[in-house]
Protein backbone atom coordinates (compact mmCIF):
# COMPACT_ATOMS: atom_id res chain seq x y z
CA UNK A 1 0.00 0.00 0.00
CA UNK A 2 1.20 3.49 -0.80
CA UNK A 3 0.26 7.03 0.21
CA UNK A 4 -0.16 9.88 -2.26
CA UNK A 5 1.43 12.66 -0.25
CA UNK A 6 -0.09 15.50 -2.30
CA UNK A 7 -3.46 14.35 -0.92
CA UNK A 8 -2.59 13.04 2.57
CA UNK A 9 -3.58 15.34 5.46
CA UNK A 10 -1.85 13.10 8.03
CA UNK A 11 -5.10 12.62 9.97
CA UNK A 12 -4.02 9.08 10.95
CA UNK A 13 -7.47 7.51 10.46
CA UNK A 14 -5.81 4.61 8.61
CA UNK A 15 -3.32 3.74 11.38
CA UNK A 16 -5.51 1.52 13.63
CA UNK A 17 -6.73 -0.49 10.63
CA UNK A 18 -3.32 -2.00 9.91
CA UNK A 19 -3.23 -5.56 11.32
CA UNK A 20 0.58 -5.67 11.44
CA UNK A 21 1.35 -2.15 12.67
CA UNK A 22 3.00 -1.11 9.40
CA UNK A 23 1.35 2.34 9.34
CA UNK A 24 2.57 5.00 11.72
CA UNK A 25 3.52 8.65 12.08
CA UNK A 26 6.97 10.05 11.49
CA UNK A 27 6.91 13.67 12.54
CA UNK A 28 3.88 15.19 10.84
CA UNK A 29 3.70 12.53 8.10
CA UNK A 30 1.87 9.22 7.99
CA UNK A 31 4.18 6.54 6.61
CA UNK A 32 3.79 2.90 5.59
CA UNK A 33 6.72 0.57 6.27
CA UNK A 34 6.91 -1.32 2.98
CA UNK A 35 8.92 -4.16 4.54
CA UNK A 36 6.11 -4.83 7.01
CA UNK A 37 3.04 -4.06 4.87
CA UNK A 38 1.29 -7.29 3.82
CA UNK A 39 -0.85 -5.64 1.10
CA UNK A 40 -4.11 -6.77 2.73
CA UNK A 41 -6.00 -3.60 1.64
CA UNK A 42 -7.73 -3.36 5.03
CA UNK A 43 -6.72 0.31 5.42
CA UNK A 44 -7.82 1.15 1.88
CA UNK A 45 -11.24 -0.50 2.26
CA UNK A 46 -12.14 0.47 5.79
CA UNK A 47 -10.45 3.64 7.01
CA UNK A 48 -12.58 5.92 4.84
CA UNK A 49 -9.58 8.11 4.03
CA UNK A 50 -11.17 11.57 3.64
CA UNK A 51 -8.80 12.56 0.82
CA UNK A 52 -8.47 9.14 -0.87
CA UNK A 53 -4.72 9.29 -0.42
CA UNK A 54 -4.21 5.53 -0.09
CA UNK A 55 -3.62 3.50 -3.22
CA UNK A 56 -2.26 0.12 -4.22
CA UNK A 57 0.04 -0.27 -7.21
CA UNK A 58 -0.20 -3.28 -9.52
CA UNK A 59 1.98 -5.80 -7.71
CA UNK A 60 4.54 -8.03 -9.40
CA UNK A 61 6.15 -11.23 -8.16
CA UNK A 62 7.39 -11.76 -5.55
CA UNK A 63 5.53 -8.94 -3.76
CA UNK A 64 2.19 -10.06 -5.24
CA UNK A 65 2.39 -13.06 -2.89
CA UNK A 66 1.64 -10.69 -0.01
CA UNK A 67 -1.71 -9.65 -1.45
CA UNK A 68 -2.68 -13.14 -2.58
CA UNK A 69 -2.39 -14.47 0.96
CA UNK A 70 -3.33 -11.41 3.01
CA UNK A 71 -6.25 -9.80 1.18
CA UNK A 72 -9.40 -11.95 1.45
CA UNK A 73 -10.26 -10.75 -2.06
CA UNK A 74 -6.75 -11.38 -3.41
CA UNK A 75 -6.56 -14.18 -5.95
CA UNK A 76 -3.60 -16.53 -6.21
CA UNK A 77 -2.74 -15.42 -9.72
CA UNK A 78 0.94 -16.28 -9.18
CA UNK A 79 0.07 -19.99 -9.14
CA UNK A 80 -2.05 -22.16 -11.41
CA UNK A 81 -4.76 -22.27 -8.70
CA UNK A 82 -5.96 -18.72 -9.21
CA UNK A 83 -8.58 -18.95 -6.47
CA UNK A 84 -9.46 -16.85 -3.43
CA UNK A 85 -8.47 -17.80 0.08
CA UNK A 86 -5.48 -19.05 2.02
CA UNK A 87 -6.45 -22.72 2.17
CA UNK A 88 -8.86 -25.28 0.77
CA UNK A 89 -12.33 -26.58 1.53
CA UNK A 90 -10.69 -28.94 4.10
CA UNK A 91 -13.16 -30.07 6.80
CA UNK A 92 -15.87 -27.78 5.45
CA UNK A 93 -16.88 -30.24 2.74
CA UNK A 94 -15.10 -33.33 4.03
CA UNK A 95 -18.38 -35.25 4.25
CA UNK A 96 -18.63 -34.99 0.44
CA UNK A 97 -14.97 -34.96 -0.67
CA UNK A 98 -13.66 -37.55 1.78
CA UNK A 99 -10.37 -35.66 1.89
CA UNK A 100 -9.81 -37.12 5.35
CA UNK A 101 -11.47 -40.46 5.98
CA UNK A 102 -10.80 -43.49 8.13
CA UNK A 103 -8.78 -43.18 11.32
CA UNK A 104 -5.30 -44.24 10.17
CA UNK A 105 -4.54 -40.81 8.72
CA UNK A 106 -5.40 -37.30 9.82
CA UNK A 107 -4.77 -33.89 8.29
CA UNK A 108 -3.21 -30.82 9.83
CA UNK A 109 -3.58 -27.16 8.95
CA UNK A 110 -0.73 -25.14 10.40
CA UNK A 111 -1.08 -21.41 9.88
CA UNK A 112 2.06 -19.30 10.32
CA UNK A 113 1.26 -15.67 11.13
CA UNK A 114 -2.13 -16.39 12.69
CA UNK A 115 -3.39 -14.77 14.81
CA UNK A 116 -2.64 -11.15 13.93
CA UNK A 117 1.14 -11.25 13.66
CA UNK A 118 1.98 -12.08 10.06
CA UNK A 119 4.86 -14.27 8.90
CA UNK A 120 7.75 -14.19 6.47
CA UNK A 121 8.07 -17.13 4.11
CA UNK A 122 11.48 -17.84 5.68
CA UNK A 123 9.70 -18.70 8.94
CA UNK A 124 7.08 -20.74 7.07
CA UNK A 125 9.98 -22.73 5.63
CA UNK A 126 11.47 -23.35 9.09
CA UNK A 127 8.17 -24.86 10.22
CA UNK A 128 7.82 -26.93 7.03
CA UNK A 129 11.35 -28.28 7.45
CA UNK A 130 10.68 -29.21 11.08
CA UNK A 131 7.62 -31.29 10.19
CA UNK A 132 9.02 -32.78 6.97
CA UNK A 133 9.75 -36.21 8.51
CA UNK A 134 6.04 -36.65 9.33
CA UNK A 135 4.33 -35.27 6.22
CA UNK A 136 2.79 -38.00 4.06
CA UNK A 137 1.55 -35.53 1.44
CA UNK A 138 0.70 -31.85 1.08
CA UNK A 139 -2.69 -30.76 -0.24
CA UNK A 140 -2.07 -29.90 -3.88
CA UNK A 141 -4.98 -27.43 -4.00
CA UNK A 142 -3.42 -25.29 -1.28
CA UNK A 143 -1.60 -22.14 -2.48
CA UNK A 144 1.22 -22.50 0.06
CA UNK A 145 1.98 -25.95 -1.33
CA UNK A 146 2.30 -24.37 -4.77
CA UNK A 147 5.11 -22.11 -3.53
CA UNK A 148 7.27 -25.02 -2.36
CA UNK A 149 10.14 -26.18 -4.52
CA UNK A 150 10.76 -29.35 -2.52
CA UNK A 151 7.77 -30.68 -0.61
CA UNK A 152 9.71 -33.58 0.91
CA UNK A 153 12.19 -31.22 2.54
CA UNK A 154 9.78 -28.32 3.08
CA UNK A 155 11.78 -25.85 0.96
CA UNK A 156 10.53 -22.68 -0.70
CA UNK A 157 11.77 -20.68 -3.68
CA UNK A 158 14.64 -18.47 -2.35
CA UNK A 159 13.39 -15.30 -4.05
CA UNK A 160 10.17 -15.25 -2.00
CA UNK A 161 11.59 -15.93 1.46
CA UNK A 162 11.57 -12.30 2.60
CA UNK A 163 7.94 -11.77 1.60
CA UNK A 164 5.57 -11.23 4.52
CA UNK A 165 1.98 -12.46 4.57
CA UNK A 166 -0.78 -12.02 7.13
CA UNK A 167 -0.95 -15.81 7.26
CA UNK A 168 -0.70 -18.85 5.03
CA UNK A 169 -1.48 -22.50 5.63
CA UNK A 170 0.65 -25.63 5.54
CA UNK A 171 -2.00 -28.27 4.90
CA UNK A 172 -0.88 -31.88 4.94
CA UNK A 173 -1.78 -35.46 5.71
CA UNK A 174 0.08 -37.55 8.27
CA UNK A 175 -0.27 -40.87 10.05
CA UNK A 176 -2.43 -40.50 13.18
CA UNK A 177 0.26 -42.29 15.19
CA UNK A 178 2.68 -39.41 14.47
CA UNK A 179 0.50 -36.70 16.01
CA UNK A 180 2.45 -36.50 19.27
CA UNK A 181 5.79 -36.42 17.45
CA UNK A 182 4.73 -33.60 15.18
CA UNK A 183 3.40 -31.63 18.16
CA UNK A 184 6.85 -31.90 19.76
CA UNK A 185 8.35 -30.62 16.51
CA UNK A 186 6.04 -27.58 16.73
CA UNK A 187 7.18 -26.87 20.27
CA UNK A 188 10.83 -26.95 19.18
CA UNK A 189 10.51 -24.90 16.00
CA UNK A 190 8.30 -22.45 17.91
CA UNK A 191 11.45 -21.32 19.72
CA UNK A 192 13.19 -20.51 16.42
CA UNK A 193 10.61 -18.48 14.51
CA UNK A 194 9.89 -14.77 14.73
CA UNK A 195 6.15 -15.28 14.48
CA UNK A 196 3.27 -17.32 15.87
CA UNK A 197 1.44 -20.19 14.24
CA UNK A 198 -1.97 -21.72 14.91
CA UNK A 199 -2.36 -25.47 14.69
CA UNK A 200 -5.46 -27.43 13.70
CA UNK A 201 -6.14 -31.14 13.26
CA UNK A 202 -8.75 -32.52 10.87
CA UNK A 203 -9.95 -36.01 11.73
CA UNK A 204 -12.85 -38.20 10.71
CA UNK A 205 -15.06 -40.27 12.98
CA UNK A 206 -15.27 -44.06 12.83
CA UNK A 207 -18.44 -46.07 12.19
CA UNK A 208 -19.44 -45.75 15.85
CA UNK A 209 -19.04 -41.97 15.71
CA UNK A 210 -15.84 -41.96 17.77
CA UNK A 211 -12.81 -39.87 16.85
CA UNK A 212 -9.59 -41.53 18.10
CA UNK A 213 -7.51 -38.41 17.39
CA UNK A 214 -9.59 -36.49 19.93
CA UNK A 215 -8.43 -38.76 22.75
CA UNK A 216 -4.78 -38.21 21.77
CA UNK A 217 -5.31 -34.44 21.79
CA UNK A 218 -7.09 -34.51 25.16
CA UNK A 219 -4.12 -36.42 26.63
CA UNK A 220 -2.03 -33.37 25.80
CA UNK A 221 -4.20 -31.35 28.19
CA UNK A 222 -6.30 -29.65 25.54
CA UNK A 223 -9.87 -29.35 26.88
CA UNK A 224 -11.56 -27.70 23.88
CA UNK A 225 -12.81 -24.98 26.24
CA UNK A 226 -10.29 -22.30 25.20
CA UNK A 227 -11.02 -22.15 21.47
CA UNK A 228 -13.67 -23.13 18.98
CA UNK A 229 -13.87 -26.52 17.25
CA UNK A 230 -15.37 -26.99 13.79
CA UNK A 231 -17.80 -29.87 13.50
CA UNK A 232 -18.87 -31.23 10.09
CA UNK A 233 -22.42 -32.47 10.56
CA UNK A 234 -22.39 -35.01 7.74
CA UNK A 235 -25.28 -33.38 5.88
CA UNK A 236 -23.58 -33.00 2.49
CA UNK A 237 -24.86 -35.02 -0.46
CA UNK A 238 -23.66 -37.30 -1.90
CA UNK A 239 -22.03 -38.46 1.32
CA UNK A 240 -18.51 -39.79 0.73
CA UNK A 241 -18.12 -43.49 1.37
CA UNK A 242 -14.67 -45.07 1.52
CA UNK B 1 -9.07 -21.71 5.14
CA UNK B 2 -10.08 -22.47 8.71
CA UNK B 3 -11.53 -19.04 9.16
CA UNK B 4 -14.03 -19.92 11.91
CA UNK B 5 -11.51 -22.06 13.84
CA UNK B 6 -9.27 -20.75 16.63
CA UNK B 7 -11.89 -18.31 18.02
CA UNK B 8 -10.65 -17.55 21.53
CA UNK B 9 -13.29 -18.37 24.14
CA UNK B 10 -13.72 -16.86 27.57
CA UNK B 11 -16.33 -18.66 29.60
CA UNK B 12 -19.48 -20.75 29.50
CA UNK B 13 -22.05 -20.01 28.27
CA UNK B 14 -20.02 -18.80 25.35
CA UNK B 15 -22.93 -17.60 23.22
CA UNK B 16 -21.06 -17.76 19.92
CA UNK B 17 -21.92 -20.39 17.34
CA UNK B 18 -21.17 -20.07 13.63
CA UNK B 19 -23.03 -22.18 11.08
CA UNK B 20 -21.31 -22.47 7.70
CA UNK B 21 -22.93 -23.89 4.58
CA UNK B 22 -20.82 -24.77 1.56
CA UNK B 23 -21.03 -26.77 -1.66
CA UNK B 24 -18.13 -29.03 -2.65
CA UNK B 25 -16.84 -27.41 -5.84
CA UNK B 26 -17.04 -29.74 -8.79
CA UNK B 27 -19.19 -32.27 -6.94
CA UNK B 28 -22.47 -30.83 -5.70
CA UNK B 29 -22.32 -27.15 -6.62
CA UNK B 30 -25.49 -27.09 -8.71
CA UNK B 31 -27.83 -24.13 -8.24
CA UNK B 32 -25.56 -22.51 -5.66
CA UNK B 33 -27.58 -19.28 -5.56
CA UNK B 34 -30.89 -21.07 -5.05
CA UNK B 35 -29.41 -23.16 -2.28
CA UNK B 36 -27.87 -20.18 -0.48
CA UNK B 37 -31.24 -18.44 -0.59
CA UNK B 38 -32.96 -21.45 0.97
CA UNK B 39 -30.42 -21.69 3.77
CA UNK B 40 -30.72 -17.93 4.46
CA UNK B 41 -34.49 -18.45 4.78
CA UNK B 42 -33.80 -21.01 7.51
CA UNK B 43 -31.14 -18.92 9.29
CA UNK B 44 -33.32 -15.83 9.56
CA UNK B 45 -35.88 -17.63 11.76
CA UNK B 46 -33.40 -18.29 14.57
CA UNK B 47 -32.27 -14.81 15.66
CA UNK B 48 -28.90 -14.59 13.91
CA UNK B 49 -26.64 -11.80 15.16
CA UNK B 50 -24.79 -11.84 11.86
CA UNK B 51 -25.31 -13.54 8.54
CA UNK B 52 -23.96 -13.41 5.00
CA UNK B 53 -20.65 -14.09 3.34
CA UNK B 54 -17.91 -12.84 1.09
CA UNK B 55 -19.46 -11.18 -1.99
CA UNK B 56 -22.91 -11.41 -0.34
CA UNK B 57 -22.70 -8.84 2.45
CA UNK B 58 -23.45 -8.64 6.16
CA UNK B 59 -26.70 -8.64 8.10
CA UNK B 60 -25.55 -5.39 9.70
CA UNK B 61 -26.00 -3.57 6.39
CA UNK B 62 -28.57 -5.77 4.64
CA UNK B 63 -31.93 -7.37 5.36
CA UNK B 64 -32.14 -11.15 4.90
CA UNK B 65 -34.05 -10.49 1.67
CA UNK B 66 -31.23 -8.26 0.40
CA UNK B 67 -28.68 -10.95 1.29
CA UNK B 68 -30.71 -13.41 -0.79
CA UNK B 69 -30.61 -11.00 -3.74
CA UNK B 70 -26.86 -10.57 -3.29
CA UNK B 71 -26.20 -14.33 -3.27
CA UNK B 72 -23.99 -15.26 -6.20
CA UNK B 73 -22.29 -18.29 -7.74
CA UNK B 74 -18.78 -17.23 -6.86
CA UNK B 75 -19.52 -16.67 -3.16
CA UNK B 76 -17.68 -19.63 -1.64
CA UNK B 77 -20.10 -20.15 1.26
CA UNK B 78 -22.78 -18.59 3.43
CA UNK B 79 -22.70 -18.21 7.24
CA UNK B 80 -24.86 -17.23 10.18
CA UNK B 81 -23.91 -16.55 13.80
CA UNK B 82 -26.16 -17.50 16.72
CA UNK B 83 -26.14 -16.60 20.40
CA UNK B 84 -27.90 -19.50 22.13
CA UNK B 85 -27.83 -23.28 22.10
CA UNK B 86 -31.60 -23.20 21.61
CA UNK B 87 -31.27 -21.24 18.37
CA UNK B 88 -28.41 -23.46 17.20
CA UNK B 89 -30.47 -26.57 17.94
CA UNK B 90 -33.42 -25.10 16.07
CA UNK B 91 -31.45 -24.19 12.99
CA UNK B 92 -29.69 -27.57 12.86
CA UNK B 93 -32.98 -29.40 13.23
CA UNK B 94 -34.57 -27.50 10.36
CA UNK B 95 -31.51 -27.88 8.12
CA UNK B 96 -31.56 -31.62 8.79
CA UNK B 97 -35.28 -31.85 8.00
CA UNK B 98 -35.02 -29.82 4.77
CA UNK B 99 -31.98 -31.87 3.66
CA UNK B 100 -30.88 -29.53 0.86
CA UNK B 101 -27.54 -31.35 0.56
CA UNK B 102 -24.75 -28.79 1.04
CA UNK B 103 -22.14 -29.45 3.73
CA UNK B 104 -22.90 -27.89 7.12
CA UNK B 105 -20.20 -27.10 9.65
CA UNK B 106 -20.73 -25.61 13.11
CA UNK B 107 -17.99 -23.73 14.92
CA UNK B 108 -18.27 -23.38 18.69
CA UNK B 109 -17.32 -24.97 21.99
CA UNK B 110 -17.14 -28.68 21.25
CA UNK B 111 -19.40 -29.92 24.05
CA UNK B 112 -22.07 -27.34 23.23
CA UNK B 113 -22.09 -28.21 19.54
CA UNK B 114 -22.28 -31.92 20.30
CA UNK B 115 -25.22 -31.36 22.68
CA UNK B 116 -27.16 -29.48 20.03
CA UNK B 117 -26.36 -32.02 17.30
CA UNK B 118 -27.41 -34.92 19.50
CA UNK B 119 -30.75 -33.28 20.32
CA UNK B 120 -31.73 -33.31 16.65
CA UNK B 121 -30.23 -36.71 15.89
CA UNK B 122 -27.14 -35.58 13.99
CA UNK B 123 -23.95 -37.65 14.13
CA UNK B 124 -20.82 -35.60 13.34
CA UNK B 125 -18.83 -36.78 10.35
CA UNK B 126 -15.48 -35.13 11.07
CA UNK B 127 -13.82 -32.52 13.23
CA UNK B 128 -11.36 -29.67 12.90
CA UNK B 129 -9.78 -29.30 16.35
CA UNK B 130 -7.81 -26.24 17.41
CA UNK B 131 -4.57 -27.19 19.16
CA UNK B 132 -3.59 -23.66 20.07
CA UNK B 133 -0.92 -21.15 19.16
CA UNK B 134 2.85 -21.79 19.11
CA UNK B 135 5.89 -19.61 18.61
CA UNK B 136 6.57 -16.05 19.75
CA UNK B 137 3.51 -15.69 21.96
CA UNK B 138 4.83 -12.42 23.40
CA UNK B 139 3.79 -10.81 20.10
CA UNK B 140 0.09 -11.43 20.80
CA UNK B 141 -2.25 -8.74 22.14
CA UNK B 142 -4.03 -9.19 25.53
CA UNK B 143 -6.54 -12.05 25.71
CA UNK B 144 -9.76 -9.94 25.68
CA UNK B 145 -8.52 -8.21 22.53
CA UNK B 146 -7.83 -11.64 21.03
CA UNK B 147 -11.37 -12.72 21.92
CA UNK B 148 -12.65 -10.00 19.62
CA UNK B 149 -10.05 -10.11 16.87
CA UNK B 150 -10.03 -13.91 16.40
CA UNK B 151 -13.70 -13.75 15.43
CA UNK B 152 -12.36 -12.78 11.99
CA UNK B 153 -10.15 -15.61 10.78
CA UNK B 154 -8.73 -13.40 8.03
CA UNK B 155 -7.37 -11.00 10.72
CA UNK B 156 -9.35 -8.06 9.33
CA UNK B 157 -10.35 -6.92 12.84
CA UNK B 158 -7.20 -5.40 14.26
CA UNK B 159 -5.95 -4.98 17.84
CA UNK B 160 -5.24 -1.33 17.03
CA UNK B 161 -8.87 -0.69 16.12
CA UNK B 162 -10.16 -2.49 19.25
CA UNK B 163 -7.85 -0.45 21.46
CA UNK B 164 -8.71 2.84 19.75
CA UNK B 165 -12.44 2.19 20.07
CA UNK B 166 -12.03 1.17 23.72
CA UNK B 167 -10.24 4.48 24.33
CA UNK B 168 -13.03 6.34 22.49
CA UNK B 169 -15.65 4.63 24.68
CA UNK B 170 -13.77 5.61 27.83
CA UNK B 171 -13.68 9.23 26.63
CA UNK B 172 -17.41 9.16 25.83
CA UNK B 173 -16.79 9.66 22.08
CA UNK B 174 -18.70 6.50 21.14
CA UNK B 175 -20.75 3.68 22.68
CA UNK B 176 -19.97 -0.02 23.01
CA UNK B 177 -22.82 -0.72 20.59
CA UNK B 178 -21.51 1.61 17.88
CA UNK B 179 -17.96 0.38 18.44
CA UNK B 180 -19.05 -3.25 18.07
CA UNK B 181 -20.75 -2.38 14.78
CA UNK B 182 -17.60 -0.63 13.55
CA UNK B 183 -15.59 -3.76 14.37
CA UNK B 184 -18.08 -5.96 12.47
CA UNK B 185 -17.72 -4.36 9.04
CA UNK B 186 -14.11 -5.28 8.14
CA UNK B 187 -14.95 -9.00 8.54
CA UNK B 188 -16.49 -9.60 5.12
CA UNK B 189 -17.43 -13.25 5.72
CA UNK B 190 -20.30 -12.42 8.07
CA UNK B 191 -18.89 -14.53 10.90
CA UNK B 192 -18.14 -11.71 13.35
CA UNK B 193 -20.36 -11.82 16.43
CA UNK B 194 -21.39 -8.21 17.05
CA UNK B 195 -23.19 -8.99 20.31
CA UNK B 196 -20.19 -10.83 21.74
CA UNK B 197 -17.89 -7.98 20.68
CA UNK B 198 -20.09 -5.53 22.59
CA UNK B 199 -19.93 -7.68 25.72
CA UNK B 200 -16.14 -8.05 25.53
CA UNK B 201 -15.70 -4.31 24.87
CA UNK B 202 -17.62 -3.63 28.07
CA UNK B 203 -15.08 -5.77 29.94
CA UNK B 204 -12.15 -4.10 28.19
CA UNK B 205 -13.20 -0.54 29.03
CA UNK B 206 -13.48 -1.54 32.70
CA UNK B 207 -9.96 -2.96 32.59
CA UNK B 208 -7.27 -0.25 32.69
CA UNK B 209 -4.44 -2.57 31.64
CA UNK B 210 -5.97 -3.41 28.22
Amino acid sequence: MKIEYEKCKACGLCIPFCPVGAIGKEGDRVVIDQEECVECCLCLRNSKCPTEALYQEALQMPRSIRKAFSDPLGKHENTDLGHLGRGTEEVKTNDVTGLVHGTEYIAMAVEPGRPLVGARISDVEKIAMAIAPYVVSYDQNNPTTKLMIDQKKGLFEPSIKNEKVLSCILEFKLAAKDLNSVMKAFEEVGKEVDTVFSVGVIAATDEQGNCPAEAVIRKRGITFLETSTKVNMGLGKPLFTA
Amino acid sequence: MSHTLHRIKDKQPDADYVVLVMPARGINNDDVVGHYQKYIDIFKKYNPVNMGGMKIGLLLDNTPEELKVNACDDAPMVHAVFRTKEDLTGVLGEIKDKDYGFSVVVSGLLDDVRDCAEKVGLKPHSYNFSLGVYGALDKLPPRPVLEICTMCGHAMVTPGLVQKLAADIRKGKTTTEKAAEKLTRPCMCGIFNTAKAKAVLERIVESPEV
